[in-house]
């Protein structure tokens, strides 16, 4: 019996459309994921057993769709076909009845997700992916991925969607159910921290073990157990059914077991009909008499019919919309995803930097990628349900013969289609009071909320027009979803570079980056999308006059019957309608066209990378050319907010440094600005391509060495928001920031237009750009000669704005007036800055000023942001005294902190004078909850002032020459940071926070996508620079001690400040080596130079009362040490080496102070070598708590077992 | 008053469900009678506009239905041998919705209306019920409320008796046959006593053809003489389907009553039947039966 009903779901399901067009899903899904996710260009094969989990792990979420729409046809096919008379009155066995179609609905969707391995493979087959690397083909390891991962996960998600499906028959409720349980995923794996998620807040540990075991789709635990896994374990190693995992799958296996025991126990096989409930009750009174008489009423009233009827029809849809408990279940889970993203704004965690839930934040959180994609995902499902909801109920023969008119049916749908969004809106917005209110947040935005109507709205409002397009046109409700859900995501910016559908004018109800705050609102990207808006509106009318004419009414008409109709529906009034949206269509197309491709050049990406590798070919032959250096830069900059617009003239001092005379020059500028003047005091200009921005200068008489002369430009830039938005060189009409170095002329071969990416250089015919050289051999090279990567200059500028705003630039305010209703402002730097550091700002600011030992200090922010000012005033303050103290003075009289505007994505950011925070960092941060470590903003603000130590004074010698250079800068401003930390937040706090760092060093490194190298040869890698950075300035402190290290960083500053020669990070060691003492050089060494790590932890521990009040502690420590390579194959190394050892004191004091009120009962280095060493340490006082390594000396993945709270023995 | 002319359809699947049909109706109630699969339904689907036809004309009154649906529309009430209904919505809210619909737009007549349609087809005692919630006759009776609403001046009713009982199909016909005097009322069905009842014209359709058209009465006169039946054990039966035209067979206390046509009496034994409609109903199917054997 199971056999041949099997054997009947296997048919039914092979021969639905669904079934093939999952196949054909996630076949090419899994073509397209291979050897994307995990990262690993080099070092992990595409087709590592890693590659393989993490890749169908992630499209495993994906299965839930296609088990939700099988699962739907499956459970509801006899009550949507009408046969559940027929199924259920056959004499099968409800249990074998429900077994066959679980399992029939499982191994279709198995077989369908099956597809996606095949892609995979299909993808490493293919000789473009020869150029990755890939191991050998071992088709066993897909199987065993399916095996542990999928299948179990298929198998819960498929016993869950089941008993919705069995339960409840209803299809919307499947689909609810579907969509919730991966929304609610990715919700919760935002909570969790999962790995999955980019940015997320790491999670605690409790709450990961709980993630790691309960987690359906065992991603949690699969990630655990390969977070600290190195390239080479990656390759070779298959996810382990072990620990965590294993229970996991377990979990979810009995899980989904007693779930389908509950359907068999609950399911009751009855046709459950809708006369069935109230049949026995007799409803006839016979006897009766009729009083009322049937009078024919000839339908023609006052009012107008039509009308009438759209009220009537629409508040029949609306009505069924809100009766539906489906639908009510969407709002509700739409309410809980759109709480949680707000919520995550302002939730504290001890290492989070949570933002206060200003208006601006809550909305922007949601705004742009989440209302957006729910709403289509929504508006998608719906205007399927919609559209035929007539003729799934089979009401259609009946109100299609009646005379009202198409209009009223057309319009009622739309208008019902377009209440879903808009109701959708007003929940964030409810949300999003509530959650101010829950944060006691009381500074609201009626307007702001109000504004998402037509921001967030108009674009939904869109796509339900071209939902019900295609509804319309399609011959069936599920085509009709999966083709507009495919034209919206082909159709969309994300998939530009497969589709190459790039030009924003052909992405649909989409426009330029749009983004709002409090200091620049709409601003950025306003009035483009205003355009874009009434561009799309007419396109759209023009959808929906056509959806009009071709409305379905009756059935059956072939589409050719319809399209003649359709011009008959549609009528005069229609197509002059019609007419009329053509019309603004071309206009506004024209207009947007006219701004993007005319007014700014707009490339697409590959007519720009074809224009980079152009420029390589023809003006790399310059790039050895003799040419004069830049000494000094003279501006006058012209700001006007108000039209978007700049202009800047300047002058530069070119001198000649070279040994030879210089005959000719070359000279760049940008190509998307005006290029009023560019002049050469003694020389001509003999050709200039326009395309490049290239002129070439031949000089009448040579330029003799050591002999000067001027260069004169006058540029301008009128920015429209419609293309090249950058997020550095933007004016507006409030947060203006121009890093418009890059707008300034720049002399000879820019190597940074050259192409990078490898692949992209191989398709135009250039060769690969060669690797960096070995630090070592860069700077023997090149001993004595090493250069800056940019040229030192003088610099001053007189700095205009419009009246009611204050422009910064770098450098000191010499003089400051207005004149003719325009801000002036002179700005002279005292000592030479480079010329990539020259930027102005310009923005309506309140000022804050003070003075700190002579050097005045001037906050300038947001009139509304000026909360965290105190906290930052004292944190420049602080930085000022430690650095000046221990490093060498400030070089200058001023320092500025501005807020930098949203959108410039800054969180940090230097140059001499001046520092940017963020308008949504520090400026916003909210630091009043009490589970913060450390104060953010204070620890923001002391690392950018660090910066003008490390970075500014102290900076590395060219970066695209000389590996390590950012350890100079960053790690040395994370030192400093840390040291300032320490001292305003106590050292266990800042312990704490080293910690962190650790952790993320560790899965830093385990996403390397190259090699890892050691500290001193990093290059751009933040988990190096930052991370392991912290770590190890922190255990060399502990080392070494404070003084002594800001003794060597003195040296290095005092010996390498420009103009001398620019340091490496080799000099950092060095100057580390000079204050060490010889034997403790090797761990330097070891930091530094080398990957080495440790697994440490204690073995056995135990503790006595003497009898002479005393106490004695008996510990071992267990101890390996490996040195890694960059793929992270390790080798032992003997472990024979000093290990700290910390006691503690129970009690609430301070924990590393050992005076009587403090915890520290004992911390010292003992001697340990071998696999395990013992100690026996004798205490005056009671110890409760034994820690291995409290300063992270020993770099190691799990520090869990250097901890021991002792029990009396 | 409804002229069809040449009316012919075939569906994607290739099946021919009307073939050169032609009709005249006039005012009053015609019927059309056919077997299941005859092509009732799809004609009737595509008088009330809800279908193109391959070829053919239907004009009402002059009016050309395939040009201008929406004129023809709004005279038409059409009773769906199949339909659904919409869930969580009472008997009188649907009933005024559509009454909405049809165009009736003045709040009092549209009230009075809907009134009496559910006191007539006996549903105003449940008037607040939700109508996914009725059985299939009272479901059905809500099909005929909704299709007299307004003034049609055709109504189109396709199996409309299905599922009700005796009562409420009496009910239906006087009903009908009341209002059915100043309008077009086409009915279709397979059931003979429903056109005997009710029809002063009707059609035999089969196979997508019109198999004989007429007045019931002559129709059937035109049988008289020619009906015989006996009683019979069932193994015969095939015996006298090899020479004459059985018209029916019916079981009688474990025999078989067994009517046929025949000129003279065929037998010893067969009696002389005064003849039925059905009698012609049979005798056109058969027809049509021998037909095909014959191709
Ligand atoms: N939508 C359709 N697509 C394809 N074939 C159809 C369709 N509707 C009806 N048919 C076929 O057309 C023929 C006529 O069907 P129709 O429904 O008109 O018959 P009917 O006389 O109303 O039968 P019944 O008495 O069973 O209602 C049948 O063979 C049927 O299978
Ligand atoms: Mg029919």
């Amino acid at each position: 019996m199971i056999n041949q009903l099997l054997q009947f779901e296997w048919r039914y399901h092979t021969r639905q459309i669904s079934f093939v067009v999952a196949i054909l899903v996630f076949g090419a899904m899994g073509f397209a994921i291979n050897g994307r996710v995990g990262g690993m260009e080099t070092s992990v094969n595409i087709n590592s057993p890693y590659s393989i989990a993490h890749s169908l792990g992630l499209l495993s979420l994906g299965a839930t769709f296609i088990l939700t729409v099988f699962g739907n046809n499956a459970v509801l096919r006899d009550s949507a076909f009408k046969m559940s008379e027929l199924v259920y009155a056959t004499p099968v066995h409800k249990f074998d009845l429900l077994f066959a179609r679980f399992l029939g609905l499982l191994i279709a969707a198995f077989l369908a997700f099956s597809a996606a391995p095949v892609g995979m493979l299909a993808n490493t087959m293919i000789p473009m992916a020869a150029k990755r690397s890939i191991g050998p083909i071992d088709v066993g390891s897909y199987f065993w991925v399916l095996l542990v991962l999928i299948l179990p996960t298929m198998f819960f998600i498929a016993s869950v969607l089941f008993a919705v499906a069995t339960l409840t028959r209803n299809a919307v409720a499947t689909y609810a159910a579907g969509i919730s349980i991966y929304a609610g995923y990715f919700l919760s794996a935002t909570f969790v921290g999962s790995p999955m998620m980019a940015n997320t807040v790491p999670a605690s540990p409790e709450v990961q073990a709980w993630a790691s075991l309960l987690d359906p789709f065992g991603l949690s635990a699969f990630f655990e157990q390969v977070k600290h896994w190195t390239a080479s374990e990656r390759n070779t190693q298959a996810i382990l059914l072990s620990g965590a995992f294993l229970w996991n799958r377990l979990l979810v296996i009995a899980g989904a077991s007693c779930i389908l025991t509950g359907v068999c126990l609950r399911f009751r096989p009855k046709v459950v009909s809708d006369s069935s409930s109230r049949r026995n009750k007799k409803d006839r009174d016979v006897g009766k008499t009729n009083e009322r008489r049937y009078v024919p009423v000839t339908p023609i009233g006052q009012a107008a019919p039509v009308w009438n009827a759209y009220l009537h029809l629409t508040r029949l849809e609306i009505r069924s919309l809100f009766k539906s408990l489906p639908f009510v279940a969407i709002l509700v889970i739409w309410a809980f995803v759109v709480g949680g993203e707000m919520l995550a704004i302002s939730y504290h965690t001890p290492f989070s930097s949570p933002v206060f839930p200003t208006t601006a934040a809550l909305l922007g959180r949601i705004q742009f990628d989440v209302l957006p994609i729910w709403g289509i995902l929504v508006l998608v499902f719906y205007s399927g349900e919609l559209v035929w909801r007539e003729r799934s109920l089979h009401v259609h023969p009946i109100v299609d013969s009646y005379p009202t008119g198409t209009i009223a049916f057309f319009s009622a749908k739309l208008s019902a289609l377009v209440l879903i969004p808009t109701i959708m809106i007003a929940v964030c917005i409810t949300v999003g009071l509530g959650v101010q209110l829950a944060y006691g947040y009381h500074q609201f935005q009626p307007l702001l909320y109000l504004s998402l109507f037509y921001y967030g709205g108009v674009p939904l409002l869109l796509a339900a027009v071209l939902a019900l397009l295609f509804q319309t046109l399609s011959p069936n409700k599920y085509l009709g979803m999966f083709l507009c859900g495919l034209f919206l995501l082909l159709d969309s910016p994300l998939m530009a570079g497969i589709t190459g559908i790039e030009h924003p004018m052909l992405h649909f109800s989409r426009s330029p980056r749009l983004r709002y705050s409090d200091m620049s609102g709409y601003g950025l990207g306003g009035h483009a999308f205003n355009w874009y808006m009434l561009y799309w509106g007419s396109f759209a009318s023009l959808l929906s006059i056509a959806s009009y004419g071709f409305w379905p009414r009756g059935e059956g008409r072939s589409f050719r019957s319809r399209s003649r109709a359709a011009v008959g529906q549609v009528g005069r009034a229609g197509l002059l309608l019609a007419a009329l949206a053509l019309l603004v269509l071309v206009g506004s197309g024209g207009y947007i066209y006219y701004q993007t491709n005319i007014a700014s050049d707009y490339a697409s990406r590959s007519a720009r990378l074809d224009w980079q590798a152009e420029y390589e070919t023809q003006f790399k032959r310059y790039q050895g050319m003799d040419q004069p250096t830049v000494v000094a830069v003279k501006t006058e900059m012209a700001i006007f907010p108000e039209e978007r617009r700049y202009r800047v003239k300047g002058e530069y001092t070119l001198a000649n440094r070279t040994s030879r005379p210089i005959q000719k020059l070359l000279i760049s500028l940008a190509t998307d600005v005006v290029q009023h003047a560019l002049t050469v005091d003694g020389a001509d200009l003999v050709e200039y391509e326009v395309e490049f921005g290239q002129s070439r200068f031949k000089f009448e008489q040579a330029l003799l060495p050591g002999r000067t002369t001027i260069l004169r430009f006058d540029v301008e830039q009128r920015q429209s928001g419609f293309a090249n938005v950058s997020a550095l060189k933007t004016v507006l009409g409030n947060g203006t920031f121009l890093m418009n170095f890059t707008d300034m002329p720049v002399i000879g071969y820019v190597p940074n237009y050259e192409l990078r990416n490898g692949r992209e250089r191989r398709d135009r015919g250039l060769p690969a750009r060669p690797g960096m050289e070995h630090l070592e051999f860069a700077v023997e090279k090149t001993e004595g000669a090493r250069r800056h990567s940019f040229d030192w200059v003088a610099f001053e500028t007189l700095l205009s704005t419009t009246a009611t705003q204050t422009a910064l630039a770098p450098g000191a305010l010499m003089e400051e007036w207005q004149e003719g209703g325009r801000n002036y402002f002179k700005y002279v730097a005292a000592s030479p800055l480079m010329i990539h550091q020259i930027c102005y700002l310009s923005a309506r600011y309140h000022v804050h000023r003070s003075e700190h030992n002579g050097t005045c200090t001037a906050i300038y922010y947001h009139p509304k942001h000026g909360v965290n000012v105190p906290v930052m005033e004292q944190a420049l303050k602080d930085s000022l005294e430690y650095c000046s103290k221990h490093f060498g003075a400030y070089p200058n009289q001023e320092l500025r902190l501005a807020e930098a505007p949203a959108y410039t994505s800054m969180t940090g950011y230097t140059v001499p004078y001046t520092i940017f925070l963020g308008e949504t960092g520090a400026f916003n941060y909210d630091t009043h909850g009490a589970d913060s470590l450390v104060d953010q903003v204070y620890r923001t603000t002391v690392h950018e002032v660090a910066h003008q130590w490390w970075g500014h004074q102290v900076y590395p010698a060219d970066i695209s020459k000389y590996e390590g250079g950012m350890a100079l800068v960053e790690t040395l401003a994370r030192y400093s940071e840390l040291m300032m930390l320490e001292n305003a937040f106590g050292k266990s706090a800042v312990l704490r926070w080293v910690d962190y760092e650790r952790e993320r060093y560790m899965t830093g490194r385990a996403d390397e996508r190259n090699e890892e190298v050691p500290l001193y040869r990093v290059t751009s890698q933040q988990y190096l620079m930052y991370s392991k950075g912290s770590v190890v300035m922190y255990a060399l402190k502990e080392l070494l001690g404070e003084e002594a290290i800001n003794r060597a960083l003195r040296t290095l500053l005092q010996e390498h400040a420009h103009p001398k020669e620019p340091a490496t990070s080799l000099d950092l060691v060095e100057a580390l080596h000079k204050v060490a003492p010889a034997d403790q050089r090797r761990w330097i060494d070891e930091w530094f130079k080398e990957i080495v790590l440790y697994d440490v932890g204690m073995g056995s521990s135990s503790c006595k009362r003497l009898a002479d009040g005393r106490y004695q502690v008996d510990i071992s420590v267990r101890a390996k040490k490996h040195r890694a390579d960059g793929v992270g194959e390790e080798v032992p190394l003997e472990f024979n080496q000093d290990v700290d050892i910390a006691i503690f004191a129970a009690g609430s004091g301070d924990k590393f102070s050992a005076g009587p009120q403090g915890r520290l009962l004992h911390l010292q280095p003992h001697h340990a070598s071998g696999q395990e060493a013992f100690f026996s340490i004798t205490l005056d006082k009671k110890p409760s708590r034994v820690e291995i390594d409290p300063f992270n000396k020993m770099i190691e993945r799990n520090r869990a077992d250097n901890f021991v709270e002792l029990s009396q023995g | 008053m409804l002229k069809i002319s040449n009316l012919t359809k075939t569906y994607s699947n290739g099946v021919k469900a009307l073939d050169d049909v032609s009709l005249e109706i006039g005012l009053g109630m015609f019927g059309l009678l056919g077997p299941n699969g005859a092509g009732k339904s799809t004609l009737m689907r595509t008088i009330a506009t809800l279908q193109d036809a391959d070829h053919g004309d239907i004009t009402f009154g002059g009016l050309n239905v395939c040009e201008s649906p929406t004129a023809l529309r709004r005279q038409l009430g059409y009773l769906p041998q199949e339909f659904g209904l919409y869930p969580r919505i009472s008997a009188y809210d649907l009933l005024n919705h559509l009454a909405v619909l049809k165009g009736i737009s003045h709040k009092a007549q549209r009230k009075e209306q809907v009134a009496a349609l559910l006191e007539q087809t006996n549903l105003y005692d449940v008037r607040k019920r939700a109508v996914s919630g009725f059985s299939g006759g009272m479901k059905q009776r809500f099909g005929i409320a909704q299709a007299l609403l307004g003034d049609p001046k055709l109504v189109i009713v396709d199996e409309p008796t299905a599922g009700l009982d005796p009562e409420e199909r009496n009910r239906f016909h006087n009903m009908l046959s009341e209002i059915g005097e100043n309008i077009v009322v086409v009915l279709s069905t397979h059931i003979v006593e429903d056109v005997r009842d009710l029809c002063t014209k009707m059609a035999i359709l089969g196979d997508g053809r019109i198999l004989l058209k007429g007045h019931p009465q002559e129709l059937v006169k035109r049988l008289e003489g020619c009906v015989w039946s006996k009683t019979m054990p069932k193994e015969r039966i095939p015996h006298y389907r090899d020479q004459h035209t059985v018209l029916s067979t019916q079981l009688l206390a474990g025999k078989v009553q067994v009517r046929l046509l025949a000129t003279d009496c065929p037998e010893d034994g067969f009696n002389l039947e005064a003849p039925s409609l059905e009698d012609v109903y049979f005798e056109a199917l058969s027809r049509l039966e021998a037909a095909k054997v014959a191709l």
